[in-house]
């Protein structure tokens, strides 16, 4: 494809929201080399969206944002200082299957459109969700747009709507934007719920489980107290909506039970919830499937993130909707199975770190060796990298003997003579080893190599 | 349909549809038009009817625009440069 070589990284995330920031600060923790590819201008994703100039400049207002903003400042702040190379304004357009990573400029000019690739040993997605598009008749006439496009152009340039707001959907984050919109100052002519009569009543079920988490339900109410307070039209169960105008928005018909009627609009701002961004897991041929709760397609994932394509995993919103503070959990558990994964650290160790606050586990090698004195020797009639396999799940001093290298093997026992696993060179390299570790004396050792006629001369079996 | 909220100091030159606008500094394409109450950004290529910025975030492609010569390029992702040249996309276009 491309006559340079691709620069290798441990582990490529895509995305620097939330839970692309926490995995490489957890992966370079580690030790891994990391590249970060993000589409966006500045740190932070969706959420914290524009959070580093925003604080800088911005002040009073970054504090109206909320308490979920020093989180995010943090989390920009201590990504930036991680050691992960870090790319913005970068647009993923193809990933091979051996997990080469095509990118280029998302704000092509003539001078920068430049196409890169790199090598990723594993591979992170976190691309986080987007609105649901719902389509209704005239949803494309310019001035129809999801409330969160009022987010980004508030966050990122400070722009507020001007002239007549209508805001139509359901959901949480409808409610909050409203909010937002009161408080500095927008018209807001009309709120239109969509909720399904009898929504309310079917999910009645779910009450007991919901009061467990009652701050949400407070602040779903406040928000709703607030809009109402401010004696703005709200319409419920409403089933139809449309946009008229001809190059502009000018109206909105609301149809409800049979009956409609018309308000003049600037803005209508839609919002149906939000869906995972599935457009790369999709495209690497992760398996999917359809979540029935929140009626979107998610890909299938292990309690680590791992996808049903090899190396490849996700965390964060576009895996399964859950909001900033999951997603940096998840970015920090994907990220660990990726250091567990490239052999740094142990299952253990993974599992360990992940719950600092429950009994530490013990592996079991350390259960059976951990209580004895002295350092561990392994023999083994295969190579050597057979036994080497459980050195990291000790902390003692680990010695290993095997058959590497040439030689004879006519029988058993020349094979184990030759290569030094016999049981004389068993006891001679033993007493060296302890004579190493200063337990014993060396002349120890010395003798033992002279009662089994050991041949210091004769040459390694790994050098013929 | 939207207004600044409150008033910037560095600006930067831009050329749309030929007429000079300056506009504030590091915010994108699509937000600075949208302040200047351009809303129509392009024509839809199948039925013409006119189209501009939904998402603002890259993901629905309604925000494309010719800019400094190369076509479909999206306005919401692309901060302003001094001097960038910006044309509307039109289906028929002479």
């Amino acid at each position: 494809m491309n006559s340079i070589r691709a620069p290798k990284f441990d582990y490529i995330i895509i995305g620097a929201g939330p839970a692309g920031m926490a995995a490489a600060i957890t992966a370079r923790a580690h030790g891994l080399s990391v590249l970060v590819l993000d589409e966006q201008p500045s740190a932070g994703g969706q959420i914290f969206r524009n959070i580093e100039s925003l604080e800088a400049t911005r002040n009073s207002e970054f504090s109206k944002l909320g308490q979920e903003y020093e989180f995010g400042s943090s989390l920009v702040r201590r990504f930036k200082k991680c050691g992960a190379d870090y790319f913005t304004d970068r647009s993923v357009w193809q990933i091979d299957k051996n997990l080469q990573i095509h990118h280029v400029s998302a704000s092509a000019s003539k001078s920068n459109s430049v196409n890169s690739h790199c090598q990723a040993k594993r591979l992170l997605i976190a691309v986080g969700a987007m609105e649901r598009p719902m389509p209704l008749p005239g949803w494309t006439i310019p001035g129809v747009m999801p409330c969160t496009a009022v987010d980004v152009l508030y966050k990122s340039s400070g722009l507020i709507p001007d002239g007549e707001v209508v805001l139509a959907g359901s959901g949480p984050l409808l409610l909050l934007i409203g909010c937002r919109l009161l408080d500095v100052g927008v018209h807001v002519s009309a709120f239109l719920d969509t909720s399904m009569n009898g929504a309310l009543l079917k999910a009645l079920p779910l009450l007991p489980n919901a009061l467990r988490s009652h701050k949400y339900l407070t602040r779903g109410l406040s928000l709703l107290w607030k809009i109402r307070k401010a004696g703005i039209p709200f319409y419920s169960g409403i089933q139809n909506i449309e946009a008229l105008g001809t190059s502009k928005l000018e109206k909105v018909r609301i149809g409800k039970s049979g009956k409609s009627f018309d308000v003049t609009a600037d803005l209508l701002l839609l919002h149906n919830g939000v869906v995972p961004n599935v457009q790369i897991t999709r495209n690497l041929g992760c398996e999917h499937r359809w979540y029935d709760v929140q009626r979107y397609w998610e890909p299938i994932v292990d309690d680590w993130g791992n996808t049903s394509v090899d190396h490849v995993s996700i965390a964060g919103d576009c895996g399964r909707v859950a909001g900033a503070a999951i997603s940096e959990v998840s970015g920090h558990l994907a990220a660990l199975e990726t250091v567990y994964q490239l052999g740094v650290i142990s299952k253990v160790e993974r599992d360990n770190l992940l719950n600092p606050d429950k009994e530490q586990k013990i592996s079991f090698v350390e259960k059976c060796l951990g209580k004895t004195e002295g350092p561990i020797m392994a023999a083994s009639d295969y190579m050597r990298m057979n036994s080497d396999q459980i050195r990291p799940y000790t902390n003692k001093s680990f010695y290993s003997l095997g058959t590497d290298g040439f030689g004879r093997s006519d029988t058993r026992k020349n094979l184990r003579k030759f290569f030094e696993v016999d049981k004389e060179h068993l006891v001679a390299y033993g007493l060296s080893v302890l004579a190493k570790e200063q337990l014993i004396a060396s002349k120890y050792a010395k003798e033992a190599i002279k009662k089994y006629n050991i041949d210091g001369e004769k040459p390694m079996p790994t050098k013929l | 349909m939207f207004k600044k909220q409150y008033e910037s100091h560095e600006t930067v030159s831009i050329i749309f549809e030929g007429k000079n606008l300056d506009v504030e500094i590091g915010q994108t394409v699509a937000s600075a038009l949208l302040v200047g109450g351009n809303m129509v950004f392009r024509s839809s290529v199948v039925s013409g009817q006119p189209r501009g910025p939904y998402c603002m975030m890259g993901v629905c492609f309604e925000c494309l625009l010719e800019i400094d010569g190369i076509p479909n390029q999206r306005a919401c992702m692309i901060p302003v440069r001094e001097a960038m040249e910006i044309k509307r996309q039109q289906k028929n276009k002479e």
